[in-house]
């Protein structure tokens, strides 16, 4: 008996919880997750870096760094004959005593629930994996010293290849990452540069293809739209009422002129078609509380088919804080067929603090309020579709047409006949559409 | 968070009673209740897809109506663009074929309610606060099974319910007893008295006026303890015999109908039973007859009612269970008797048993045959279900004797379903010789004739007739090849005047009376494959 309650005691014991006691281990291998593993496009990482120069430049702005009328300015520079690509902006910086421990932090960004679009604290490591070196320089305002930190990616590699020992993220972070100040006087009085060093060569070294890079900007981040889209002042106004303004433009080689979103007046469809924007339709999708969750437009045209041409703008897209969230295809799963998405022309801002894109910002974390977004991007996604539908039954019913009025002989077959008799195809399958 | 997009569907299946478990859903996000937008829909209608919908409920009635549930199920996730946790399926067949819902692949995620929601909302609805579901903090609300029906759904269908002009509720929950063809137990449980009639009729009639009828759906109400009090609130209520609705010019007779039926076992035992429900308007009295073996208490529930003067009777029979023909033909034929001796009515409705987790009409019980079952429903869809309890009607349908009846299973369809054109019109020679030819066939060419109409198709007779060397038997086989199409549409046509005699007797029991076999039109049970081509005609 004595020994039966003894046993019952033994598993009582081992049942309760306590708090844990042991040593917590972060080991080297979460560099390699934060950086080669973190993103699949490698332009990726020029999406954070730009990001975080617009959030130092809002920031600028706050502390009145910059003259209320004076944007900000984000430079993208790419050198490759020297295989350098460096994003530079005139933000508030980041002053000489913060520098070192905000600059070598892993996932402990102060800007989270501040209103900045980066808040994880870990895209500035997605350069890790694509050069030998990855250097940050920076200067605040009122300083005079600029901080330099190094990071030896050629080191890292090797550390993250050793099989012998188990060092910790510490011991190889102090063994790759390397710091120098700089006194000096006069120049920018406030700054912040990426600097890629030795930027390998990697899916047809698209880091160092100025086109690649400006197309890649041009779609992703938050820039004025072309003044040759009719429709430009008509989503500005809309979008201004409810996401905060741009104060930066984004130069890329030194180019006079700042980039511009891809959206034109006219656009090619595919080979030899080409199509124009006829209409601009407002969205606001509502939130769980009742207030707005997002709010977005789309362009519409002829729906000629899927715009194979224009890969820039086609796609129901998904920004946050004006950055482009995930690609093209973020939203084709709301459609009836994916195919359809590839005919839209549109964009999706999220406003609820609930819609978070998640770490790689190829998507959004998946909660509630996603959910509910979804939900109500449905019709609107159902409708473009019947409109792709019905244009696309318009016409291949006046191809029908053309086809057996091309194989008539009848000398009744005038071609004011053929024409009135094409024009009320036309019609009736306009107004059934 | 009110201001949400709801929406309800029913599938769509032919159904006699709205669906109150919608409709108390309906009353839980409506203006009352969350102030949701509610929309209310009869089948797949497309005219939802404009509209992101919140939350998507779908009812379940008859189990063998699975490819209409399945329908309505894809539906619902087509609306939600395949977010299946906004989609929630509840009813009697989710319930009783609870995991074969649940199992079904592509519907992974719907969250499939059995049972009553009779606990509070988020519980009942299994709705989940991690994930921040709509409501999933209405831990103690009202349970939604207590909530007032919403009846301001029905107008937004076109679809008309037989019964609408009703208060529906209970006065009980399930059944003391545990038949094995019953869903009751699975559904309900063990029996038990529900709260006040009272307050469901009088928070109906304040929200939505008053209304005609009161049917209550109590599975076995004369087995409640408080079988008296139940009757005194209904008379309370003004439900007495006779009592008249003022609406209109004319005040409208109002009725009380127990419509799940009444247990003679319990009847008989005391006259008092029936003497207290013969002081509540009870039009028609139902009581369940559901095989040979009752014909005792039945018989004395039923004299019991005519002594106290409860002569409109109606009920239901169970057939294809572990009955044979000739129990259920020796069951119609008691009503026929007591229909004489007595001087009443009695209406009965026999109902084909189907095992209540099966998703479709195919059950054949042991000593039925496919053949015989399809006969059988050919005769009811002729009536609308009901077998008249007077001796002519009676005999004209189902003959005088078990052997006539037999005879009347056993003849090709198209003899059945036109009758008239084969009993007494230009069709009578082909009658006579077909009756010739089969009585010339021995026992057991019959029964070698019934194992090939059992087990084929009527478009395969022809090539099974081939295969036989017996020529007396092919000769009758011939009889039962399907009829030329034209041909069909001519006879149709000769005798659709005829069939005013038949209408004639199915008004005698109102719609809103007759018993819901929704089952008993479905063509794929009967194989009369050109029954919609004649319709059309």
């Amino acid at each position: 008996m004595a020994v039966r309650s003894a046993l019952v005691s033994v598993a009582r014991a081992s049942d309760a919880r306590v708090p844990l006691t042991s040593e917590i281990v972060v080991g080297k291998d979460i560099l390699e997750l934060l950086s080669t593993a973190m993103y699949v496009d490698p332009l990726a990482i020029l999406r954070e870096y730009v990001q975080n120069a617009a959030d130092a430049i809002d920031a600028a702005h706050l502390d009145g760094l910059l003259g209320s009328n004076a944007p900000g300015r984000i430079d993208v520079q790419i050198h490759g004959e020297s295989r350098e690509l460096v994003v530079k902006d005139n933000g508030s910086g980041v002053n000489v005593a913060d520098a070192e421990r905000v600059l070598v932090a892993f996932g402990a960004s102060g800007k989270r629930g501040k209103g900045f679009r980066g808040f994880r604290g870990i895209g500035r490591l997605g350069g890790l994996g694509y050069a030998r070196t990855l250097t940050f320089r920076t200067r605040a305002a009122g300083e005079s010293q600029i901080t330099e930190v190094q990071w030896d990616c050629r080191e890292l590699r090797e550390q993250l290849l050793a099989v012998s020992g188990k060092p910790g993220l510490e011991d190889v972070v102090r063994r790759i990452v390397s710091v120098k100040r700089v006194s000096v006087k006069g120049g920018e009085p406030h700054f912040f540069e990426v600097r890629l060093s030795g930027v390998v060569r990697m899916w047809n070294d698209r880091l160092l293809n100025s086109v690649e890079v400006g197309k890649y900007l041009s779609q992703v981040c938050p820039l004025p739209f072309d003044p040759d889209l009719p429709f430009a002042d008509k989503i500005e106004r809309h979008l201004a009422n409810h996401i905060p303004p741009k104060r930066f433009l984004v130069y890329l080689n030194n180019q006079p002129t700042p980039l511009v979103r891809p959206y034109g007046r006219t656009f090619p469809v595919s080979a030899g078609k080409r199509d124009r924007f006829l209409d601009c339709e407002l969205l606001e999708v509502p939130g769980l509380d009742g207030g707005p969750a997002a709010v977005g437009w789309i362009l519409h045209h002829s729906y000629l088919g899927a715009l194979r041409s224009a890969p820039e703008i086609r796609g129901l897209r998904a920004r946050t804080r004006d950055m482009q969230v995930g690609d093209e295809e973020v939203f084709a799963g709301s459609f009836p067929e994916r195919r359809f998405n590839s005919w839209v022309v549109g964009e999706i801002h999220m406003l609820d603090r609930l819609l978070v894109p998640n770490g790689r910002r190829d998507n959004f974390e998946h909660n509630a309020a996603y959910a509910s977004l979804l939900n109500h991007l449905s019709p609107i996604c159902r409708e473009i579709a019947r409109k792709c539908r019905a244009s696309s039954s318009r016409r291949s019913r006046l191809h029908a047409f053309d086809k057996s009025e091309r194989g008539l002989h009848n000398p009744l077959n005038s071609s004011n006949l053929q024409h009135s008799m094409r024009a009320r195809v036309t019609r009736c399958w306009s107004s059934a559409g | 968070m009110a201001n949400k997009n709801i929406l309800l569907i029913e599938p769509s299946y032919k159904n006699k009673y709205p669906p109150l478990g919608l409709m108390k859903i309906a009353q839980y996000h409506g203006p009352r209740g969350k102030g949701d937008n509610v929309r209310f829909v009869k089948g797949e209608d497309y005219s939802v897809l404009d509209k992101a919908w919140d939350r998507v409920y779908v009812t379940t009635l008859f189990s063998f109506e699975y490819k209409r549930i399945s329908r309505s199920i894809d539906f619902a996730l087509e609306v939600v663009n395949g977010s299946a946790d906004r989609v929630f399926v509840g009813g009697i067949a989710a319930s009783l074929m609870h995991d074969r819902f649940v199992q079904e692949p592509r519907w992974g995620g719907v969250r499939f309610i059995r049972g009553l929601l009779d606990s509070s909302p988020a519980e009942s609805l299994q709705l989940d606060d991690f994930a921040a579901e709509l409501y999933s903090d209405d831990r103690h609300g009202r349970p939604i099974e207590d909530l007032i029906p919403d009846y301001s759904i029905l107008s937004q269908i076109t679809y008309r319910y037989p019964v609408h002009d009703a208060y529906f509720t209970y006065a009980s929950r399930g059944c003391i007893r545990k038949c094995s063809f019953c869903g009751v137990p699975k559904l309900e449980g063990d029996q038990r008295d529900t709260e006040s009639i009272s307050g469901v009729v009088k928070g109906i009639e304040e929200l939505y006026g008053p209304k005609k009828d009161l049917i209550l759906m109590d599975n076995n109400v004369v087995a409640s303890p408080k079988f008296k009090e139940i009757v005194a609130e209904i008379r309370d209520l003004g439900f007495v015999p006779g009592a008249r609705l003022a609406r209109g010019r004319v005040p409208i007779l109002r009725r009380v109908d127990f419509n799940q039926g009444v247990d003679a076992r319990i009847l008989c035992k005391d006259p008092v039973y029936l003497r207290e429900l013969s002081t509540i308007c009870i039009q028609p009295l139902r009581i369940a007859f559901d095989h040979l073996g009752l014909a005792k208490p039945y018989t004395q529930a039923i004299r019991y009612a005519c002594d106290s003067g409860l002569r409109e009777l109606s009920n239901y029979m169970l057939y294809n269970f572990h009955d044979s023909p000739a129990d259920l033909f020796e069951r119609m034929r008691l009503n026929v008797a007591l229909n004489e001796e007595l001087g009443i009515r009695i209406f009965s409705f026999p109902m084909r048993y189907q095992p209540t987790d099966l998703p479709d009409r195919s059950h054949v019980g042991e000593r039925w045959n496919r053949y015989y079952l399809r006969s059988m429903q050919i005769i009811l869809q002729a009536t609308h279900g009901i077998v008249s309890g007077s001796p002519v009607f009676f005999k004209r349908a189902f003959g005088d004797t078990y052997d006539d009846f037999e005879r009347i299973l056993m003849r090709p369809h198209q003899f059945i379903f036109n009758r008239e054109w084969y009993d007494n019109l230009g069709g009578k020679d082909r009658l006579d010789s077909y009756e010739r030819d089969f009585s010339a066939l021995t026992s057991s060419q019959r029964g070698g004739l019934l194992e090939i109409l059992g087990t084929r198709s009527p478009h395969e007779y022809r090539s099974a007739s081939k295969g036989l060397k017996d020529s007396s038997l092919r000769r009758v086989l011939a009889y039962y090849f399907p009829t030329a199409r034209e041909e069909e549409i001519k006879i149709w046509r000769k005798v659709r005047k005829l069939r005013t005699a038949h209408e004639r007797q199915q008004a005698a029991v109102p719609e809103d009376e007759r018993v819901e076999d929704a089952g008993l039109e479905d063509d794929s049970a009967t194989d009369v494959s050109r029954r919609p081509a004649m319709e059309a005609v």
